[in-house]
């Protein structure tokens, strides 16, 4: 039987209005999704208001200064605050993205905050990324090969190293996968563009023994083929990586290798 | 190798075949229309007999020959990609084959009638 209605915990409500802004130097509205998994609530979207004569560019330091001054509940990942760990992806103004790196001044107002989109959620913004991980794991991102003379480094021509540019950078913040319809439909099985990325950036590395393996591996119609260029991966990177473009070459040398 | 793929669902199947197919189906399709449209520059669509007298051209005969099985194939294998894309597992193969079959039948009975209205 079809299901025309989200199921209840998926439907969000009006939430509370923490703040008005009012007596701010330059008061900046915010309404991010809360639910928690502890009370049995339904999700809802909360207003804040933070004052951004007081608050960092960032819309990060936003959402600490609304944990620090106004909401001690508000529940976020985040780590280095520059880009670089990817902990603080989330859904901004329909976009995903990291945080830290998300200036205030380029967000329309009121900024709405949503977790990565069709992820379960752990609470508030903080999704559940242990599937996510799983498959990064059966790509085997690590160099597999045979052990080299104790007294010798493994070497790599510049050219060999320049084939990974545009694909080490990747740090894993899921921002690609989760704005990827094929991969919302299909995340059961298909790895998405992150992981699919990271496989290839194994298969790209001149040290690397197994790329047959690794490519048998992906040639399966669920793991690879759910890509159908979208290309919302290349859109949504806040590294500005192209997993897109990643994911043909693994097709282009599938077909070689079988050619 | 086996424990860090441990949990994840198993391997459909190989997906290399299917893309090749489809992007052939693809690069084929899109000229064979235009040189079908091309040559039906001479045809009257309402009159029988000058439909019989193009389809019995060399032309056109052997441009439908190959277009439609090829179209029947392409769009055989842009449903299968919507059928696993959006439907439940447990409908993939029955749905898949009926897509299948069908192509099949048309392109069976396709080539019939324009052999049929070349040789009447």
């Amino acid at each position: 039987m079809a299901q025309f209605r989200l199921p209840k915990n998926a439907r969000i409500t009006k939430g509370r209005r923490h703040n008005d802004g009012s007596g701010m130097q330059r008061p900046f509205p915010l309404q991010i999704y809360r639910w928690n998994p502890d009370d049995e609530v339904q999700p809802r979207v909360d207003e804040y208001s933070i004052d951004r004569a007081t608050c960092g560019p960032m819309l990060l330091d936003a959402l600490i200064k609304i944990k620090n001054e106004i909401d001690s509940t508000l529940t976020f990942r985040r780590s280095c605050r520059e880009g670089i760990c990817g902990s603080c992806a989330m859904n901004i103004n329909g976009t995903n993205t990291l945080a830290c790196t998300q200036s205030l001044s380029d967000l329309d107002t009121p900024v709405k905050i949503y977790p990565l989109p069709h992820m379960p959620v752990i609470k508030d913004l903080v999704p559940d990324l242990t599937h996510f991980f799983d498959q990064h794991a059966s790509v085997e991102p690590w160099l597999k090969a045979s052990d080299p003379p104790e007294d010798k480094e493994r070497l790599q021509s510049p050219n060999d190293r320049e084939a990974l540019d545009g694909l080490y950078e990747c740090i894993l913040c899921a921002c690609c996968s989760t704005s990827c319809p094929s991969y919302w439909w299909n995340s059961d099985q298909y790895l998405g563009p992150a992981n699919l990325l990271q496989a290839y950036r194994w298969i790209a590395d001149s040290r690397d023994e197994a790329t047959t393996e690794r490519l048998e591996h992906l040639n399966d119609s669920f793991k690879l083929y759910r890509c159908h260029t979208i290309m919302n991966c290349a859109n949504a990177c806040p590294k500005g990586l192209n997993p897109g473009k990643a994911i043909g070459q693994i097709k282009s040398q599938v077909a070689k290798r079988k050619a | 190798m086996e424990n860090t793929r441990e949990g994840l669902p198993e391997t459909a199947h190989p997906g290399l075949a299917h893309w090749r197919w489809q992007r052939l189906s693809a690069i084929l399709v899109l000229p064979l229309i235009l040189w079908t449209l091309w040559m039906m520059r001479s045809l009257d669509p309402g009159s029988y007999l000058s439909v019989r007298e193009w389809v019995q051209q060399a032309g056109p005969i052997t441009a439908l020959i190959i277009l439609l099985p090829v179209s029947y194939l392409h769009g055989a294998l842009g449903l299968q990609v919507i059928i696993e894309d959006y439907l439940s597992s447990s409908v993939h193969r029955g749905l898949i084959w009926g897509v299948r079959i069908a192509a099949m039948a048309l392109t069976l009975a396709s080539l019939w009638a324009v052999i049929s209205i070349a040789s009447a």
